[in-house]
């Protein structure tokens, strides 16, 4: 995929007034993007696609997101934010409790906070040696 | 800001679509019933703290291509 707009009607706290974001791959195939407020100064991430690392990875997206993304088996993606802590790289994690999920088609986002207690706020990305 | 005192049964209303029930009270254990349109998002706030601070932690001003090369997959 190339670079593509996304809207978030509610940002991403707790930067709520960024809505508008350019997601770009890092590589032509993921799994690594960055995700960058397209007004000047906002913030910017870095994220992944956690199929690549997490392979057992299924978030459940609640219904009102599936049907305010208009969401389909197509034209759905999840994508996790990373946290790169001081030590660096290799402490990095994913954030597997609130995903950014997207309509490819569209654009339209949104970061969801999953219920249902299976998945960590810090999911470490490479395992623990 | 505004603080309201209610009764089990009791309600609260915000703007015209967004209701908020006292539907037990149980020791010093609140449960409520939140009924709102489809799309508002509505969490526990320590949920949401959680996340946001999350966020905030994870937003860069850049982040250097040798960073990035040790988050791929299988990266040592």
């Amino acid at each position: 995929m190339t670079a593509q707009t996304l809207t978030l009607t509610d940002g991403i706290a707790p930067f709520a007034q960024h809505t508008s974001f350019t997601l770009t791959p890092v590589t032509a195939d993921g799994p690594l993007y960055t995700l960058t407020s397209t007004t000047p100064g906002g913030p910017e991430f870095v994220l992944i696609d956690p199929a690549a690392y997490f392979p057992q990875y299924t978030p459940e997206v609640p219904e009102p997101v599936v049907d305010a993304l208009a969401l389909t088996t197509h034209n759905a993606k999840a994508l996790a934010l990373v946290s790169i802590p001081a030590s660096g790289a290799a402490d990095a994690t994913a954030n597997l409790l609130a995903p950014v999920v997207l309509n490819v088609e569209t654009g339209r986002a949104a970061q969801v906070v999953l219920t249902d207690g299976a998945y960590a706020v810090r999911e470490p990305l490479h395992a623990r040696r | 800001m505004l603080a309201l005192t209610r009764r089990t049964g009791q309600k609260i209303r915000i703007r015209d679509d967004i209701v908020i029930t006292v539907a037990e009270v149980r020791g010093d254990t609140v449960r409520l019933r939140i009924e709102a349109p489809r799309d508002v998002r509505i969490l526990r706030d320590e949920v949401y703290e959680r996340v946001a601070a999350e966020n905030a932690a994870a937003a860069t001003i850049e982040v250097s291509a040798s960073a990035l090369r040790g988050l791929l997959p299988g990266a040592p």
